[in-house]
């Protein structure tokens, strides 16, 4: 049983129609304790910095820029960093959609002696306030400046100390294994709860297997308490054996958009046709053509943001008699209880909460502003 | 760590009450009370300067109907303070609530806090409410910002009027892209 510090930092760097840029994310500051799969002694210092930039839609879709650096030390033996870029194409929003990335980087002992190179790929779904994440990771390790691609060896990525007994990995070449990864998650108001299993094929080690069910607690604004149980995996790029772990910690929230807070739903990306658009907006009736659904809502700042249906009037038109003041106004629709998105005919802003909310003006003459 | 969550729930409790007018009950039906008495304390701050609190009071209502955890909607109900406050900033001490709301807006759309400033500039006397609108709806309609501001200040530098910035509305926005 060892005792763990760790300190992560998830910086967030968007753009969007804002002309500035907006900085959000999380610093975690946590301590826990761990069973390492590896017998070991001695205490191990883990840190993290991570930091995503995404800027507005790019042909469809939404670019995004990740890079990290963690380090991991075990006093009087070893500090080893890892260190990863890439890039990721989402094809919709936070919550909802696929994305492709790739990534490169390194890893070692003292300095990155090893390169990283992965390929990742994933599809995430919500519904309502809860959210499933699927995704498929391939890490592969290559030769460095050292020439060398014996994993292992102290010039290297030093994992002698991760592999679960000196028979099984010594002398062996870790080149590249896959991780399969669930992630299951609800947000109810200030509690977010996660339950995750990753499923690792090829590599080395023992452990195969690893799960973690964590908890935010929102105890003020920008500050949660965080809680996380699991077993994880070998971490071979900073030299940390798997282990069964318990962590307790704060959450810091930066901005408006932490990293691993509850995101509202994003615009989706969908084809033309189908995309809802704005057609009418009076002072007295909201007017939306949309796709085929059997039923449609809105919400925005004339229904004090709560959801109302929307009458079907023919021909995929929906409509709302609402009263109107002539100005600016906010809103978001869904068809069938799908994503809350903006409407084409609405200027699509940043909500402040990870999504999109549609701009719109009413005239102060109630004339229609669409066809 | 649970002495600390209540600690900071008791100084939250015991805080002097925002003024009864900023005790909106749409916030207390659909807020926590941790999150409602920051948000109320905004509200109270934007009134003290006198901006417009209702846009606030819907980016809370916004973030509790997109199930937004507390501390992302006071962040949110922030950055509109902000917003208001950059708007009111570009126009000057005398702005209206609604052009207030209008400039916030068209700060959003993409305008800079120049432009709005230009359109306060040239057109001193009238209502900057409805040009900025009309930038605001001729970028919904797909109109480039720069685009949809050199054809709004012209025609404010001309003297427009309200009814003359529609007209320009409707002859541009079927050029963009009606909705």
């Amino acid at each position: 049983m060892r005792y763990a510090i760790a300190v992560a930092a998830a910086l967030v760097l968007r753009t969007g129609t804002l002309p500035a840029l907006q900085l959000g994310g999380t610093v975690d500051l946590g301590a826990g304790q761990a069973a390492w799969d590896q017998p070991g002694s001695g205490a191990l210092t883990q840190g993290a910095l991570g930091a995503t930039y995404r800027a507005g839609a790019l042909f469809g879709l939404e670019p995004e820029l990740l890079g990290g650096i963690g380090l991991s030390s075990e006093p009087a033996e070893r500090t080893a960093v890892e260190w990863d870029l890439g890039g990721r194409l989402h094809t919709r929003g936070a919550r909802t959609g696929a994305w492709l990335g790739a990534a490169v980087g390194g890893a070692g002992v003292g300095s990155p002696a090893a390169r990283l190179t992965r390929l990742e790929g994933g599809l995430r779904q919500a519904i309502g306030p809860a959210g499933l994440h699927v995704w498929l990771s391939r890490t592969s390790f290559g030769a460095g400046t050292s020439g060398s691609k014996e994993l292992g060896q102290g010039d290297t990525l030093a994992l002698g100390d991760t592999i679960p007994g000196p028979g099984s990995m010594s002398g062996r070449r870790i080149v590249e294994y896959t991780d399969l990864g669930a992630r299951a998650s609800l947000g109810l108001g200030r509690y977010e709860l996660g339950l995750s299993f990753v499923r690792r094929v090829g590599g080395t080690g023992v452990r195969r297997t690893a799960w973690e069910a964590n908890g935010v607690w929102w105890v003020a604004p920008s500050i949660g308490l965080v809680g996380a149980a699991g077993h994880s995996l070998p971490q071979f790029g900073l030299a940390v054996p798997g282990a069964r772990y318990g962590t307790l910690g704060i959450r810091l929230a930066l901005g408006a958009a932490p990293r691993g807070g509850r995101r509202a739903p994003r615009e989706p990306a969908s084809s033309a046709q189908a995309a809802p658009r704005l057609v009418l907006a009076t002072t007295h009736r909201l007017a939306i053509v949309g796709p085929p659904a059997g039923h449609a809502e809105v919400m925005g700042d004339f229904t004090d943001w709560e959801p109302r249906p929307l009458e079907p009037d023919g021909d995929g038109r929906w409509t709302l008699p609402v009263a109107l003041s002539p100005g600016v106004h906010h809103l978001n629709v869904r068809f069938d209880g799908a994503e809350w998105t903006v409407p084409a005919g609405a200027i699509a802003v940043d909500d402040g909460f990870g999504g999109r909310v549609g701009l719109f003006v009413v005239r102060e003459d109630g004339k229609a502003e669409g066809r | 760590m649970l002495r600390m969550t209540a600690l900071l729930l008791c100084l939250a409790l015991l805080r002097p009450p925002a003024d009864a007018a900023a005790q909106d009950p749409r916030l207390a039906a659909r807020l926590d009370s941790l999150t409602r008495v920051q948000v109320e304390a905004l509200v109270t701050s934007a009134r003290g300067e006198r901006l417009p609190t209702e846009p606030l009071v819907q980016k809370a209502l916004e973030g509790a109907s997109k199930g937004a955890p507390g501390p992302h909607i006071v962040t949110a109900v922030k950055s509109t303070f902000a917003d208001l406050r950059r708007a009111r900033q570009a126009l000057g001490q005398s702005a209206g609530p609604d052009e207030i709301v209008a400039a916030a807006a068209a700060l959003r759309a993409g305008a800079s806090t120049t432009m709005v400033a230009e359109i306060r500039r040239v057109a001193p006397r009238g209502g900057v409410a409805v040009p900025l609108a009309v930038f605001t709806d001729l970028v919904a309609g797909g109109m480039a910002v720069d685009a949809a501001w050199r054809s709004v200040s012209e025609l404010a530098e001309r003297g427009g009027d309200d009814q003359a910035f529609l007209d320009l509305r409707d002859r541009l926005r079927p050029a963009v892209g009606s909705p």
